[in-house]
Order: C-alpha cells, then sequence, then structure tokens
C-alpha cells in the first residue's frame, strides 16, 4: 500500500475538506435556513396572485355594489353573475387573507360547510364494518343513511323556501307584479310542505305521491317564474336558478330516502355531492356570484387551508378559527398571537409536517394572543 | 369546516382532472415539499461555494438566496436543479465581477436572518482557507471551489463549457497552491 502521509497534494486535499467542514458547520450556526425558506414560498405565493388579481377584481363594480345598498353582501367581485359557475381557481387567485377569512365566517358558508363536515363524519361511519352481527350493522347503516337523507331533504327544503321569498320580496319591491310574486309564493309553499313532510314523525311512512306531487309542481311553477323575472333583475333570476338546482337535488335525496337504505354508496354519493354543491352554492351568493362550482379538496384548499398565507395583517378578532389549517414553518400571524396557545387549541397533523388544525368550537384570536 | 384527515376519508373526490384547480394545487404543494427540502439541503453549501469563491459571508448569503428565489420560481423547468443553482451561481459571481468598476456598494449590514450575526466575522478570521481561496487566480478558485462543493472535473467542464484537461489543470495548480501556502504556514510557526 502507498504511504501518502507526506504527499504534499495529498495534505493540502485533506486540508482543503477539513476547512469546507468547518465552514458548512459553522454555516449551520449562523444560518437561519428556515426563515429564508419561508421568505421565498410566502413571496413568490403572493406574487402569484397578485400579479393575476387585476385581471379579475372588479374594483368599481364592487364599490357601486357597497355603495348602492347596505343590506348587499359585500361584493367582492364583479357584480353580474357570470354565465357559467364559479371557478374556485379564480376566486382563490382573487381574494386577499382577509376576504378567505370573512368569507368563511359567513353565516350561510359556515353552516353549510358545518352540514358537509357533519355529514363526512357520518359517510365515514356508513364506511365502516359495523360489529359482527349483521342484523344491528344493517339497522345502523339503515337509521344513518335515512338520517342523512332525510336531513338533506330538508335543509333543501328550507332553503329553498327561503331563497324564494327573498326573491319574492326583491321581485315586489322592484316591479310589483303580482303574477311573479304569487308563483314565487306558490313554490315557496310547497317547498315548505315537503320539508313538512319529511319531518313528519314515523320514518318510512312518508307521504310519496304528496311530495311527489309537489315536486313537480314546484318545478313547474319555478319554470314559469323564471321565464318572467328573467328580465327583471339579473339577482331574482339567479335566486329563481338556484332554487330549481335545489329542487333537481331534492328530487334526489327524497328517491334517495324513499329507497330505505338499501344502497349506501348512492346515499354516500348523493347525500356529499350536494352538500359540497350547498357549500359552493353559499360562497356564490356570499360573493354576490354565481354558484362555486368546487369539490371538496377545493373547498378545503379555500376555506381551511392557511398552511402558506400571511395573515400577519389581517384583523382576525372575533374571528372563529375552528378548523383552520396552519403551518407552523409558513403561516405568518401576527405579531401578537401566542404560537404556543394556537399549537395547544390546535391538533397536529400526522407525519411531521408541522401542520396543525384548530379545533372547532376553541378558538377566536382573542384567546390567542399574549398577554 | 372540515378537520379531517383526508388520509382515513373515503374517495369523497374523484381523481382531480389534470386541469382543475385541485390538480394544480396539489402540484403546487407537492413542489413545494420538493423545493424546501432541496432548499434545506442545499442552501449553505452553496453560500460555502460563493464563500470560496472569494465572497464575505453577507454577500454570499444573499446572492445564494436570489438563486434560490429564482429557482422557485422555475422549479417546474428545472431537471437538474444542483447543477441548476451552481451554475446560476457562478453566473452572479461573473455578473458581479464584471461590475467591480462601478462605485462600491455599502458593505451590506449583517442581516436579521442571520442566527449570530456577531460571530461571522469572528469565523471569517479563523477559516484559515479563505486567504488562500482568495489570492489564487480566478480559474483555479473557480475549479476548487466547485470540487469542494462536490462536482467531479467532467461536470465541472460541462457547468462551465470549459475542457476537462483545463478544469483537472487548474485543479492541479490550486492545490498545489494550497500545499505550498501550508509548507510556507508551517515554517512560520
Amino acid at each position: 500500500m502507498t504511504d501518502h502521509s507526506d504527499d504534499p497534494d495529498r495534505i493540502a486535499d485533506l486540508w482543503l475538506t477539513q476547512s469546507q467542514q468547518a465552514l458548512m458547520d459553522q454555516l449551520h450556526s449562523v444560518f437561519d435556513a428556515e426563515t429564508r425558506l419561508r421568505e421565498i414560498l410566502l413571496h413568490s405565493h403572493h406574487e402569484t396572485a397578485t400579479e393575476r388579481l387585476s385581471t379579475v377584481l372588479d374594483v368599481e363594480a364592487g364599490l357601486h355594489g357597497i355603495l348602492r345598498s347596505h343590506q348587499a353582501p359585500p361584493v367582492l367581485l364583479t357584480d353580474e353573475a357570470s354565465p357559467h359557475g364559479t371557478d374556485t381557481a379564480e376566486i382563490l387567485r382573487t381574494l386577499s387573507p382577509a376576504q378567505r377569512m370573512a368569507l368563511r365566517s359567513n353565516p350561510g358558508v359556515k353552516e353549510a360547510s358545518r352540514a358537509l363536515s357533519r355529514d363526512l363524519d357520518g359517510v365515514r361511519d356508513l364506511s365502516r364494518p359495523a360489529g359482527s352481527d349483521p342484523v344491528l350493522a344493517h339497522r345502523f347503516r339503515r337509521d344513518l343513511y335515512l338520517r342523512l337523507a332525510q336531513t338533506l331533504a330538508r335543509d333543501l327544503s328550507l332553503g329553498i323556501a327561503s331563497g324564494l321569498s327573498r326573491a319574492r320580496k326583491r321581485a315586489w319591491d322592484l316591479a310589483r307584479d303580482h303574477m311573479l310574486a304569487v308563483n314565487l309564493d306558490l313554490a315557496a309553499e310547497s317547498a315548505r310542505r315537503v320539508a313538512r313532510d319529511i319531518l313528519r314523525p314515523g320514518n318510512g311512512t312518508t307521504p310519496e305521491s304528496t311530495n311527489v306531487h309537489e315536486l313537480s309542481a314546484l318545478v313547474d311553477t319555478l319554470r314559469l317564474g323564471r321565464d318572467r323575472a328573467y328580465g327583471l333583475h339579473p339577482a331574482i333570476a339567479r335566486e329563481i336558478d338556484l332554487a330549481r338546482a335545489r329542487t333537481g337535488d331534492l328530487r334526489k335525496a327524497h328517491t334517495l330516502y324513499l329507497a330505505d337504505g338499501h344502497d349506501h354508496i348512492q346515499a354516500y354519493s348523493v347525500v356529499i355531492g350536494t352538500r359540497i354543491a350547498e357549500v359552493g352554492r353559499a360562497i356564490g351568493r356570499a360573493l354576490g356570484r354565481e354558484p362555486l362550482v368546487a369539490d371538496n379538496d377545493s373547498l378545503h384548499a379555500l376555506l381551511d387551508d392557511f398552511t402558506t398565507t400571511d395573515l400577519s395583517s389581517v384583523e382576525l378578532a372575533g374571528i372563529d378559527l375552528g378548523g383552520v389549517h396552519w403551518s407552523e414553518h409558513t403561516t405568518l400571524w401576527p405579531p401578537n398571537v401566542d404560537i404556543e396557545a394556537m399549537k395547544a387549541r390546535s391538533e397536529q397533523a400526522p407525519h411531521g409536517t408541522g401542520i396543525w388544525i384548530i379545533r372547532s368550537g376553541t378558538a377566536t384570536i382573542r384567546d390567542l394572543v399574549e398577554k | 369546516m372540515s378537520t379531517h384527515d383526508p388520509a382515513d376519508s373515503p374517495d369523497i373526490s374523484a381523481a382531480a382532472p389534470p386541469d382543475s384547480l385541485v390538480h394544480r394545487f396539489l402540484t403546487r404543494r407537492k413542489a413545494d415539499a420538493q423545493f424546501s427540502a432541496f432548499y434545506r439541503q442545499h442552501i449553505r453549501p452553496l453560500t460555502g461555494f460563493l464563500i470560496n469563491h472569494g465572497e464575505c459571508f453577507q454577500v454570499a448569503a444573499d446572492m445564494a438566496q436570489e438563486v434560490m428565489t429564482d429557482a422557485y420560481r422555475n422549479w417546474e423547468r428545472i431537471t437538474h436543479p444542483k447543477a441548476w443553482v451552481y451554475k446560476a451561481a457562478s453566473r452572479a459571481l461573473v455578473r458581479r465581477i464584471a461590475s467591480v468598476e462601478e462605485p462600491v456598494d455599502t458593505i451590506p449590514e449583517p442581516g436579521d436572518l442571520l442566527l449570530r450575526p456577531d460571530a461571522i466575522a469572528e469565523w471569517e478570521a479563523r477559516h484559515d482557507a479563505l486567504p488562500l481561496l482568495r489570492s489564487l487566480p480566478i480559474k483555479q478558485r473557480q475549479a476548487l471551489a466547485w470540487t469542494l462543493a462536490g462536482f467531479t472535473p467532467t461536470d465541472i467542464a460541462e457547468q462551465l463549457g470549459e475542457r476537462t484537461d483545463n478544469v483537472r489543470a487548474n485543479l492541479r495548480l490550486a492545490r498545489r497552491a494550497a500545499a505550498a501556502y501550508l509548507t510556507a504556514r508551517e515554517e512560520e510557526q
């Protein structure tokens, strides 16, 4: 074996390698790589969002909407509805972190999201093996199935009724259109009757023929009302379109209810699909736009995912943060937020991602500021 | 709001279509995760690479950060990130050297992103390979810095658009200079 111990080049190589190692060790002790990484990620996301903002945001229309009526919901984007559903990507690009926080706190959005969350839990129960007794397992699934279908049908019926009442009031205020008002009253009453029948005690004895008749009448009435409202005001036509879409979903939920729980896969598909659509509709209403076309993941991205968001300048007082996903590495909070208190009120996501989920009903920002 | 762990939920949404928001969102998350891992692994060696070229700590740290920012912006198009950032850093150095005739910039303040800014000057004084590196002709310094960053002469030649023989020759000369420096230092002691 050759002895290189006295080879000057070899000694120089060794010295250079040791110096390089010392350099790396020193860099580890003086260099805050995590903060620098976060800076790149946040800066770039912000740039992407602001680059596209001007192409979508219609400031004048938003201002006009605010000045026109104090009762109108906050008009964040263009006031006139687009011919197709609103795209989640567009909303995500356009809304600031503060607007996203406001959106998730909107009562309609919150209620629809809560119903989706609750039914997702229900669907999980449907998907799980339910003990060893097949009779009990069947009964458990049937009861759960009926409850999901019944609650969905009730919510849709009541949603249709209240939407039509709003449309009726607006149509009356605008044009004193007796025909349209009567039309909408009849439709709303049909929806309420369906809701009452569905909620009648004694599951499984639903007055099938009554409800089928009511739903057919409702569809016809809404078709007439829509034609009449079309020239009156786009917001009224939009409300009627929404009622029509909900009536289609109500028919599916009703059929599901009558099917008496034989096909829980179909139940899951219809219930969750409709609940997601309902959240999209609530978001559309809150923004004064067409219903949002979304799936569960994109709703999560829009409403809950703040893992790479800069919230440092967002006024969070009074905002319910339950369900917010945040990262200890890349979420920026206002300086007075106590991160340790935030962690104590959150569940940690798995796999060591540094992502936390704030538990529902536990936190507003007042609880989390450093005293 | 959903607080569910997607991992244990049923398949609520079908596989995301390629152009959907979900697809883009997941793609971005994946890219962020990949970039973050790359950044954590390479930001310090890249800074060291620039220091080995003769830059002071603060300038090297800022240049490395700019290069990494560019890498993140172009992440989807970059196939060999390590080679890409070192080449980009090398080009940034060339631009900096080319502008030395311009008025000298204000000496940068130690950044607030450095954990112990006061330790830098002390460390630079102790790091005795630095005087040697700074005294080498630029081609030798370049060959040595790339080698210390883990690149072979063939890689270096490819990245710098030079002949491999030339890179090897510069590396040999740099090693000899290092050996002579060590000998002279021993004699002084």
